[in-house]
């Protein structure tokens, strides 16, 4: 980890003085910028281990586009630019679209030293494993399809879908199959019901995501069970 | 506004203006149930619960009045706004239905705009509340979704999937060829570091195998064997229809 290069673009020179402060004791080389396009050229001729950028570094809509050029320029995934966001007054929903579209994690600002240590250097230790897995033997596409299967919670329902909460981000539009003691109580049956991911945002105690499930508009049985039970809880 | 998948019940003993309305609005996208009499109405509203009630005041045995007088017991009807239809003109009439509770009146013959106006206007803010659950009690709920391993690891799998999962999270992951290497019954768990975001979108986890040891890896790093017969394949696929085993139990 150590010697291995920090780029972050904030304005305000305060958070990058505390990110170069708090990496810097790791053993990692920060270096700060406080416009986008001075960042971008330094990235352009750099191989940095991570990046973190303010979402509010201009407009919101300006901070998506930092990330998508980023994204132009160096790739996401294993082996690629890990690239966190660091934001104080956007939404939840606006951190949940940026990680959609490009970036790895967030870190909130006001920032505490210890999420900068923790999250932060773990992005930087799972590239080095990357770098060391030697042993992996790579499948073709197509090769070992798996059905994965997560938990969540259930925190509300309205008659056109239900509100949950997770520990883990579902990206917008996927379909999956939910099942649960919701279904079971409304339908009566196990049988799991496909629902579509439609809002996603990040918990305000950051304890994980929320997400809304819109029911399958066609499945007319049960958004009329879902409406008799409403009638029956609500009374 | 959203009239799409909002259901409309029509309470009228003429077909030509249950069939009249029900062309009308399910051009608004709306879904419409017709019912021929109110005894028809509260036995559809055992199945059925509506956004609005459309009911002719004049039918013959059990009329609209006595719709606005039932509905009041019950669950169904009783917070659902009532549009009276009728070509009773007489403001009595008109006073009586209000006073029964019904929403709006239409003077018949109607046009299709009036109509329409109308019914906008009472599902303008209809919409079932929604139910919080009690945040001590939440109901758990799990859920499954599509994804590929892409790498065979040393100690596990990399999977790529629409599921940016969480570090060190329990995973079930169900697969045919799970099965074939006997791993079907095993625990997975996120290594202890975040998913990573691929090029296209979907998220790369490390998974470890619960338990895993030298043998099983192995076998899955063998390239697959050709495929026995069909005898065969079934009876190695039932040994493993077990329930899954507690971390750290040998198969």
């Amino acid at each position: 980890m150590k010697n291995k290069l920090v780029l972050v673009v904030d304005d305000d020179p305060d958070f990058n003085n505390l990110i170069k402060h708090v990496l810097g004791k790791f053993g990692l080389i920060v270096e700060a910028f406080t416009d986008g396009a001075s960042f971008l050229k330094r990235l352009d001729s750099s191989a940095p281990a991570l990046c973190i950028i303010d979402l509010n570094l201009g407009t919101v809509k300006e901070g998506f586009e930092l990330i998508q050029s980023i994204r132009t320029r160096k790739p996401s995934g294993p082996g690629g630019l890990p690239l966190f966001i660091a934001s104080s007054t956007v939404d939840h929903e606006t951190i949940a679209h940026a990680l959609e579209i490009g970036a790895d994690d967030y870190i909130l600002k006001p920032i505490r030293r210890e999420v900068i240590a923790s999250k932060l250097l773990n992005y930087v230790k799972s590239a080095e494993l990357e770098d060391v897995s030697l042993n992996s033997i790579t499948l073709s596409e197509g090769e070992f399809p798996v059905t994965m299967e997560l938990e969540l919670e259930d925190l509300e329902v309205d008659e056109f879908g239900i509100k949950v909460k997770s520990r883990h981000l579902i990206t917008k539009g996927t379909p999956i199959s939910l099942t649960g003691a919701f279904f079971v109580e409304v339908t009566g049956s196990e049988r799991p019901k496909l629902v579509t991911v439609t809002t996603t945002w990040v918990e305000v105690d950051l304890s994980g995501y929320g997400a809304y499930l819109e029911f399958e508009l066609a499945d007319e049985k049960l958004l009329q069970a879902v409406r008799n039970w409403l009638i029956t809880k609500l009374k | 506004m959203a009239l799409k998948n909002k259901l409309v019940m029509v309470i009228d003993d003429d077909p030509d203006i249950r069939t009249l309305i029900r062309k009308i609005l399910e051009n608004l996208g709306v879904t419409v149930i017709e019912a021929e009499g109110v005894e028809q109405a509260f036995v559809l509203a055992a199945s059925h619960a509506p956004h609005l009630v459309i009911v002719d005041l004049q039918m013959p045995g059990k009329n609209g009045f006595d719709f606005l007088e039932q509905r009041r017991h019950t669950a169904t009807f009783v917070k659902v706004p009532v549009l009276v239809a009728s070509s009773l003109r007489a403001k009595e009439s008109i006073y009586r239905a209000i006073a029964l509770g019904a929403s709006d009146y239409l003077l018949k013959p109607f046009n299709a705009s009036m109509l329409i106006q109308k019914v906008r206007k009472l599902l303008k803010d209809i919409d079932f509340k929604t139910y919080v659950f009690p945040k001590n009690e939440l109901p758990r709920s799990s859920f499954s979704v599509g994804a590929e391993v892409t790498k065979v690891l040393d100690t596990g799998l990399m999977i790529e999937s629409p599921i940016k999962v969480a570090e060190a999270s329990p995973v079930q992951l169900r697969s045919e060829k799970l099965k074939e290497h006997g791993l079907s019954t095993y625990f997975f768990q996120t290594q202890n570091e975040p998913s990573v975001r691929g090029v296209t979108g979907r998220y790369f986890s490390r998974v470890n195998v619960i338990g895993l040891n030298e043998s099983i890896i192995k076998k899955l790093r063998k390239p697959k064997a050709p495929t026995p017969a069909a005898g065969a394949q079934e009876s190695r696929h039932s040994n493993d229809s077990q329930s899954p085993k507690k971390p750290g139990e040998q198969s």
